[in-house]
């Protein structure tokens, strides 16, 4: 009982633990401050009025009256918040829960799939190699959307662990591009590597720079146009190693430039083609770059197509 | 032959992995709590041990602290084998005392196999 009092009373460890929310943004702190503005303010006006009224009792009543109206709108006000913050609290939970949820039956997928052609398990005919890689595939589409919406409320949180580690980004261009096959078959379109054959490694986190590359290599395909080359060049420069996307696609409008690194932004003119997404994916890649000490920009022309860029720092 | 006891509660994922962990030439035992698998480790003194971190009954954090404070079975090297990924979970994790952290759904089972190794200096 009386420890329950005391940890009532305790309110930065309360807003820590029931709100998760710094001080200035947490309701309870913001209610006993309000309530301490609010007394400070009576106790002035008694002593403004009593020097300047004869009867500074009936002053005092009404400021405290005045005082108490405003602390009760004061009060409803702050339960509003709190709840808010209860419903956004509750929502980040829920994505974690079920994100986690997922990860397992995926991860079991993902093993099973990454087990083929190492076993017995290995398929028989051209038809069902084509199903296990489809499957192999959509498997790992589900790790990276699972993965990034993670991310997303951790960095919300600011619970992101970079892992930080030697990388080598053409070897997992290679990957990458090998899986995208269906995708780009369906499409009929290509991918070109350009750049020199032997990169150095780069510092970064290998598993968030892996998810970078996919998101930027996605992005290129869903927005190109059909029959078309996607470019991407991977070359050194200088202590860093640049990666760089050219897609014909249809590119993002002058005025929506400013927005294209924001969470939950898709392009009015996205729609048009018709494709799915999340609208994280840029969001995630400009903090895994600025996270890992690199630089990432654009270039872009609607109707003409995009160009994105990355740079990371050369691993030592 | 190298032992290893494998902490997990996952059964699809605790069979895979442990077949394959097998197939490589490693005696390894399988538990699905963190008591008992806390118990296994005592019992058996592995050469590695591989933990879960959301377990029944014990925790993996627990189950990690407690086989790092035994003078018996402090010198295990522990690979933590999960999908939390936070900085909380990482640094307690680390703070710990584990080898290492895996991040299942990131790994192929070959690669975990191969990390596992690793340790192992095989």
């Amino acid at each position: 009982m009386l420890v329950n009092i005391l940890r009532k009373l305790n309110i930065a460890r309360g807003c820590k633990e029931d709100f998760n929310v710094p001080l200035w943004k947490c309701p309870t702190f913001l209610f006993v401050l309000m309530g301490a503005v609010v007394i400070i303010s009576t106790l002035t006006a008694y002593f403004i009025a009593s020097r300047f009224n004869g009867d500074p009792q009936i002053s005092a009543l009404l400021a405290l009256g005045t005082a108490g109206i405003v602390l009760i709108i004061g009060h409803l006000m702050i339960q509003s918040f709190a709840r808010v913050i209860e419903v956004s609290r509750l929502k980040s939970q829920f994505l974690d829960i079920i994100s986690h949820q997922l990860l397992t039956p995926l991860t079991a997928l993902k093993w099973s799939t990454s087990s083929i052609g190492t076993d017995a398990t290995a398929p028989e005919s051209e038809k069902q190699r084509e199903t296990y890689m489809i499957i192999k595939e959509s498997t790992n589409k589900m790790v990276n959307i699972v993965n990034t919406l993670l991310d997303i409320s951790r960095i919300e949180a600011g619970r992101v662990a970079m892992n930080f580690g030697k990388f080598d980004m053409r070897d997992s261009v290679k990957k990458i591009i090998a899986l995208r096959a269906h995708d780009l078959e369906a499409k009929h379109s290509t991918i070109e590597l350009q750049g020199e054959e032997v990169i150095p490694p780069v510092l970064a986190d290998p598993f968030r720079t892996k998810l970078v590359i996919e998101n930027l290599v996605d992005n290129a395909i869903k927005y190109s146009r059909e029959h078309s080359a996607i470019v991407i060049t991977v070359r050194q420069d200088g202590e860093r190693v640049i990666f760089e996307i050219k897609d014909r696609g249809v590119g993002i409008p002058a005025h929506e430039h400013k927005n294209i690194f924001q969470k939950f932004f898709r392009a009015p003119n996205e729609f048009s083609y018709q494709t799915k997404g999340l609208g994280v994916g840029l969001y995630l890649v400009k903090f895994i770059i600025e996270a890992s000490g690199g630089s990432i920009g654009f270039e872009s022309q609607e109707g003409v197509g995009s160009r994105f860029w990355f740079s990371l720092p050369i691993y030592k | 032959m190298e032992k290893i006891v494998f902490i997990e509660d996952e059964t699809t994922l605790q069979k895979m992995l442990a077949t394959a962990l097998t197939e490589v030439g490693y005696s390894v035992t399988t538990v699905s709590d963190g008591e008992a698998g806390l118990a296994a480790v005592r019992a058996e003194k592995p050469d590695l041990v591989l933990l879960d971190l959301i377990l029944p009954k014990m925790d993996g954090f627990t189950v990690l602290s407690e086989i790092k404070k035994d003078e018996a079975t402090a010198h295990i090297p522990v690979i933590v084998l999960t999908n939390l990924e936070s900085a909380e979970d990482v640094g307690r994790v680390v703070a710990l005392g584990a080898t290492t952290y895996l991040v299942k759904a990131n790994y192929d089972l070959p690669d975990v196999v191969l990390k596992i190794k690793e340790v192992l200096g095989k």
